[in-house]
């Protein structure tokens, strides 16, 4: 055949030729027997773990270079290293000079996500008012570690919904402006992350790029440093300002990754055993020892396993531990209490030194710490128009009914 | 698709599930085939997006989006295969090409084979893409909403993807012109 023929009916008769009309008999009732015994999961837990698609079609090309300009580039990569390091350290030392607000502090405000407006109480549900925000359709909100700034997302046109914009103000929503001019689409778990020095916030996209935000500077920019790494997903911030996330390395292996706190190099941490979910949206700690993140042992361990289960690593020295074994609940998405005992997870609250976890409830969602670390909140999936505050160290929750549906939850920290 | 049995299922309906399911093995079968040009790594696919459909009946928002949802969980399926194939570097060792039915004539016959090599030179995204257009018989809009992008995007994808079928043809037409013992 000559390749000037037409290819496109080519293909498609060549298609209609080749294709299979049959299954193998076989594969329904393999696929029946194994569901059979297994739950569908929560609405929430399906959306929030859908894995993006990647439709890349080629992969990026290193360029090629003579062999006079290899030799100009590595002499200027000399000077740039030492130019570079001079600037990188001085950056770090900057960086751990600053007074991150980790730690303990009183109790703030929760911030509620509801109808598209931030509304905020105390935690006791009293003092209930909504932020006047100039922007549609605000969603996912996130104060600065400080409680100083808010930052959330917003709805350009809110018939579709489908992209957003990105929104800063002070804390009580004043001073607001728009962070740039893109609009993003977004996976169900992006989330903003605001640095330790509340300068700056990261978060990815539904297409798993990292986008660190220069708040001061209004502007955003996407951080991939490492062209063999084609996704990153859910950062978290380190006190002296490095960066941990899932990444995705173009051989489609799963990894932790962490960034210098300059963005211009990366490394894997830990690399997945060819697990979906796993490293999915991990936490740092406020004391800077470990990352916490989970494994999915429905695939990891099935014989044991009915859902994912929570570990930590020692980002110095790559030690892992498996905190959780065959919890009854999906224990994703975990975030630490700020005096770094414990792992607040969806369903339940994982003791750090792998002492225990309490389970409080598979219709809790994304669940996080108040700033002074002694409770843990969440919405509640049923019935939907309420928070639920469990108090860490055990105890029974409490109830705030609202008015509306609230989608997300944030504390605002005030100072002690 | 029936949007009864698809609510009945994220309801939690095994038998309804079961319907859906055994209405979908024959097409997500040809596709997975199609685009893994591998008849076990296909099974695999099929299987493993059927059991990923029921765990996450549940988050699919809109019934009518059955059919998308389920082709986009095994094109997702049939990357992680490939993308599994690719790490064990077995690839080439392995293949298993589907035989094209005889009785075409020997014109056609060779021409199916040239088609296969030139397929196979494809990604495998470029392969979904092109077999969900050719053979799926879906618009750029219907390929957009498998692959989760937008219409624009999939229709450059698309001719992104002839473009590169057109090169790999060319370029298995000059391997032959060199090396004419090798068989057409």
């Amino acid at each position: 055949m000559n390749a000037s023929n037409d290819v496109e009916r080519s293909l498609a008769q060549w298609m209609e030729a080749v294709v299979p009309k049959r299954a193998p008999d076989f594969i329904a009732p393999s696929v029946l027997a194994q569901t059979r015994a297994m739950s569908p999961r929560p609405a929430w837990l399906a959306r929030l773990l859908e894995h993006p698609m990647h439709t890349q079609l080629s992969l990026r090309r290193a360029a090629g270079f003579g062999r006079s300009t290899r030799l100009i580039l590595a002499g200027l990569l000399v000077v740039a290293l030492v130019a570079g390091a001079i600037l990188v350290g001085s950056h770090l030392v900057q960086q751990r000079s600053l007074p991150p607000p980790f730690g303990p502090a009183g109790n703030g405000l929760i911030a509620a996500n509801i109808d598209g407006s931030v509304v905020v109480m105390q935690p006791d549900g009293s003092d209930v008012h909504r932020l006047a925000l100039p922007f549609a359709g605000v969603a996912r909100m996130a104060f600065s570690r400080g409680g100083t700034r808010l930052a959330a997302w917003w709805t350009p046109d809110p018939a579709s919904g489908a992209e957003l914009g990105l929104m800063v103000s002070e804390a009580d929503g004043s001073d607001a402006f728009e962070l740039g001019t893109t609009r993003y689409a977004l996976h169900d778990t992006s989330r903003i992350e605001w640095s330790p020095d509340d300068r700056r916030f990261a978060f990815s996209d539904g297409s798993d790029r990292l986008f660190v935000a220069d708040v001061d500077g209004r502007s955003v920019r996407e951080v991939a440093p490492d062209a063999t790494i084609r996704a990153r997903r859910g950062p978290t911030w380190s006190p002296d300002g490095q960066l941990a996330y899932r990444c995705e390395t173009t051989d489609g292996v799963l990894h932790l990754c962490v960034m210098g706190a300059d963005f211009k190099a990366e490394r894997i941490l830990k690399t997945s055993p060819g697990t979906e979910f796993a490293f999915q949206h991990s936490s740092w700690s406020h004391d800077g020892t470990r990352i916490a993140y989970y494994v999915d042992d429905v695939i990891d361990h099935p014989a044991t396993s009915p859902g994912w289960d929570v570990a930590t690593i020692d980002p110095e020295t790559g030690v892992e531990h498996i905190l959780t074994r065959g919890t009854a609940e999906h224990t994703i998405l975990p975030v630490w209490t700020p005096d770094s005992r414990f792992i607040l997870v969806a369903g339940g609250i994982v003791a750090a030194d792998g002492s225990g976890v309490r389970l409080i409830g598979a219709a809790c969602g994304w669940t996080s710490p108040s700033p002074d670390g002694r409770f843990a909140i969440c919405v509640a999936a049923d019935p939907p128009s309420r928070l639920e505050l469990w108090p860490v160290e055990g105890g029974a929750p409490i109830t705030l009914p609202l008015d509306g549906r609230p989608e997300t939850v944030a504390w605002q920290r005030l100072s002690p | 698709m029936d949007r009864t049995l698809v609510e009945r299922a994220r309801q939690g309906d095994h038998a309804a599930f079961a319907i859906l399911a055994e209405s979908s093995t024959d097409r997500l079968y040809g596709v997975a085939t199609l685009i893994l040009r591998d008849s076990d790594r296909a099974q695999d696919a099929v299987q493993e997006a059927l059991v990923s459909a029921w765990r996450d009946v549940r988050g699919l928002r809109d019934p009518e989006a059955w059919d998308a949802w389920i082709h986009r969980l095994v094109v997702r399926a049939c990357y992680r295969e490939a993308d599994r194939h690719r790490r064990r570097r077995l690839l080439a060792e392995t293949f298993d090409p589907t035989p094209p039915t005889i009785g075409d004539g020997y014109t056609e016959l060779a021409d199916r084979d040239e088609i296969e090599r030139g397929f196979r030179r494809l990604t495998v995204e470029q392969r979904a893409i092109l077999v969900l257009h050719f053979h799926g018989g879906l618009s750029a809009a219907e390929t957009g909403a498998v692959l989760g992008i937008a219409e624009g995007t999939a229709k450059s994808r698309l001719s992104r993807a002839l473009h590169a079928m057109r090169a790999a043809l060319e370029a298995d037409a000059r391997t032959i012109q060199l090396n004419p013992r090798r068989p057409a």
